[in-house]
């Protein structure tokens, strides 16, 4: 029987149609990858089959502590609700070389290129990408805070923090065994400066009440002295609410706290700009987190920040961001950003490990209007910062861009097209 | 290239005739593959992989009929083994910490990846994040069902096929697809209802939800 010879109003046929309706909605969201039929060639043709994982499990389990139960509820919505409401960076001066470092533990980990190095694979299936287990840990760097607030009947209390060049993770609790998790988190400098978050997760178990944030990092001249902060919260959400009508509870939560962000090695950098079909980039600094910082006391990473100049004044500054990126957890099926795959930003290591961003953020303040409005300015130049998530061997590394996406809006209809080229970099990477 | 030609290059073993298939079907393959996982990076990987496989058992396909239906199989057979693997690897991966409030595991939507997504998308975050919403709904109350009624729902509602091409993408009798459908179709409902009432309303009224609802842009 057709859906034409059903009758209508029948409640059957109303929920099949709304059902259908609702599937195909949903099945929008899944865009074709431009990248595909080369990826299968390259498939069909070489050895190894490269592709993403999402077996990111962990190899680790007996360290972690009991929030590595956590359910895979990351709502980097929150990020966006910081853009809408327009906090950025202050953009504080880079300073030179400080920091005393931490010698760095190379792993070796040969990985066979592929066309898209997010799909990188090494021979045992297992993702080349280290995964970062987002959980407190009794070896790692975190320090304890403790501190509180209390709104709407609900306390919310950070209970260990972790920062560093790549990141600002809290480790928080609330007092209701709900495991509300916050949905608009934004990190404080005393200046006024907020951070926006790009990976969280919660525990839905009512045993393991903790949740997990992970900011972008404070700034280079940051590092290596103790910092006020400010954890400021105006929403929480039980994961179990999230289908429920009003699933959120609205409130402040200002939780001040000290920390001292761990200090890497910053490298300055004076590589000449490069220019690409009209395009110019040019790589500024780079800022090694130690290795065996973070919350697994093993993974470390570098923040890279790069400028692009010569952009058209009326171009997206969040599409000049659209790489793919990546930032996978243990327990956790990879996340990724669906980006297209042939807008390539790669990291390539001395001992030949391939990665890609965990997260690209620009360095400047984000308009009132949000991020996703925001456009590069009549300088036609923005600059960004990079992280990059993995243990980092010493030696020369390579920062391969092959694209620079620019998106305009032209009589009110969006223009969208590529810069191509190959803007390489070398740079010496000292962990 | 028409589409039997393609065919033809492929069982040849060319896979030049691989391209015009892959750019005619991957979308709804990948949308197959999505709605049947909840994650949209293994929904890449088993599009991805689907096409492999069908260039490799191209040689068994039988001319004259719709490629789709065959793809669409393979399509998901390979979401089904994913989903069962994924869901081994929790159970080996238990501890006293495990993951005890995860039910079977399989399509919980990865929510980490919707921001990201809306980051590369464009999209007003607002208008994202009601959408996630929306579909973060659907894929739990899609994982309270087992696999093979999630596939019938999906196959029957979504690809719009019959019962015939339906059961067999599905690899069983018409008849056992019938009973699994009606089944899974019951149980989604009691679910909906108990649980996301506001997701598929049953009357106008209630649907105001709806009313802010909008298309992602493509």
């Amino acid at each position: 029987m057709s859906p034409s010879d059903r009758n209508a109003t029948d409640p059957q046929d109303q929920f099949t149609e709304q059902l259908s309706a609702l599937l195909a909605r949903t099945a929008l969201c899944a865009r074709p990858n431009p990248d595909l039929a080369r990826r299968v060639r390259y498939s069909l043709t070489s050895a190894e089959t490269p592709r993403r994982t999402h077996r990111a499990f962990a190899v680790r389990l007996p360290s972690l502590a009991p929030i590595g139960s956590v359910a895979l509820v990351a709502l980097l919505l929150v990020a966006f609700v910081g853009m809408l409401i327009g906090h950025g960076k202050s953009g504080l001066p880079w300073q030179g070389n400080r920091g005393t470092g931490a010698s760095a533990s190379p792993v070796a980990t040969q990985i066979p290129l592929s066309p898209c190095a997010a799909n990188s694979q090494n021979s045992t299936g297992q993702s080349t990408y280290p995964s970062i287990a987002l959980a407190p840990n009794p070896v790692d760097h975190s320090v304890v805070v403790g501190a509180s607030a209390s709104d709407k009947g609900i306390t919310v209390t950070v209970d260990r923090a972790y920062a560093d060049a790549t990141q600002t993770v809290l480790v928080y609790h609330t007092s209701s065994n709900s495991g509300y998790m916050t949905l608009d988190p934004r990190l404080l400098d005393a200046s006024g400066a907020s951070y926006v978050p790009f990976a969280s997760t919660a525990s839905q178990s009512a045993r393991h009440n903790q949740s997990m944030v992970v900011f972008t990092p404070l700034p280079q001249s940051a590092l290596g002295s103790p910092q006020r902060l400010t954890l400021h919260i105006t929403n929480l959400m039980a994961p179990g609410n999230i289908g429920a009508p009003n699933p959120t509870v609205k409130g402040v939560w200002d939780i001040p706290f000290t920390i001292t962000p761990v200090a890497g090695t910053a490298i300055l950098l004076s590589l000449p700009p490069q220019t690409h079909d009209g395009i110019t980039i040019q790589v500024e600094e780079l800022d090694v987190a130690p290795a065996g910082g973070g919350l697994d006391g093993q993974s470390g990473g570098v923040r890279v920040r790069y400028r692009i100049s010569n952009l058209p004044p009326s171009a997206s500054l969040m599409r000049a961001m659209q790489y793919p990126q990546r930032f996978t957890t243990v327990n956790s099926a990879a996340s990724s950003n669906g980006a297209p795959c042939h807008n390539l930003f790669t990291l390539k290591l001395a001992n030949g490990q391939e990665t890609v961003p965990g997260w690209i953020w620009p360095t400047g303040p984000i308009e009132s209007s949000g991020l996703h409005t925001q456009t590069v300015g009549a300088s036609g130049s923005a600059e960004f910062e990079a992280l990059f998530f993995a243990p980092m061997s010493p030696g020369d590394a390579t920062i391969s861009i092959n694209t620079v996406p620019i998106g305009e809006v032209r009589s009110g209809q969006p223009v969208l097209r590529e810069a191509q080229g190959q803007w390489i970099f070398m740079a010496p990477l000292k962990p | 290239m028409d589409e039997v030609e393609a065919i033809h290059r492929c069982q040849r073993g060319d896979m030049d005739g691989l391209e015009p298939l892959i750019a005619r079907h991957q979308t709804q393959a990948l949308r197959l593959a999505y709605l049947l996982t909840g994650d949209w990076g293994l929904a890449e990987d088993i599009t991805q992989d689907s096409f492999i496989q069908a260039f490799r058992s191209m040689h068994r396909f039988t001319e004259g009929r719709p490629l789709a239906p065959w793809l669409y199989r393979i399509v998901t057979n390979m979401a089904r083994e994913r989903m069962r693997a994924r869901r081994r690897l929790r159970e080996v991966n238990l501890d006293a910490h495990a993951l005890d409030d995860d039910k079977g595991g399989a399509g919980i939507a990865n929510i980490t990846d919707i921001a990201r997504i809306a980051h590369a998308s464009e999209v007003d975050p607002a208008t994202y994040a009601e959408q996630a919403e929306e579909r973060d709904a659907l894929f739990q109350a899609l994982s309270a069902l087992t696999q093979k009624q999630r596939e019938a729902i999906i196959l029957r509602y979504y690809l719009g096929y019959g019962d015939h091409e339906c059961a067999t993408i599905a690899g069983c009798r018409e008849g056992a697809f019938r009973v699994r459908l009606h089944g899974a179709l019951q149980a989604l409902k009691r679910i909906i209802h108990q649980r996301y009432p506001w997701l598929l309303p049953t009357n106008s009224s209630s649907s105001d939800m709806w009313e802010v609802i909008r298309h992602v842009a493509l």
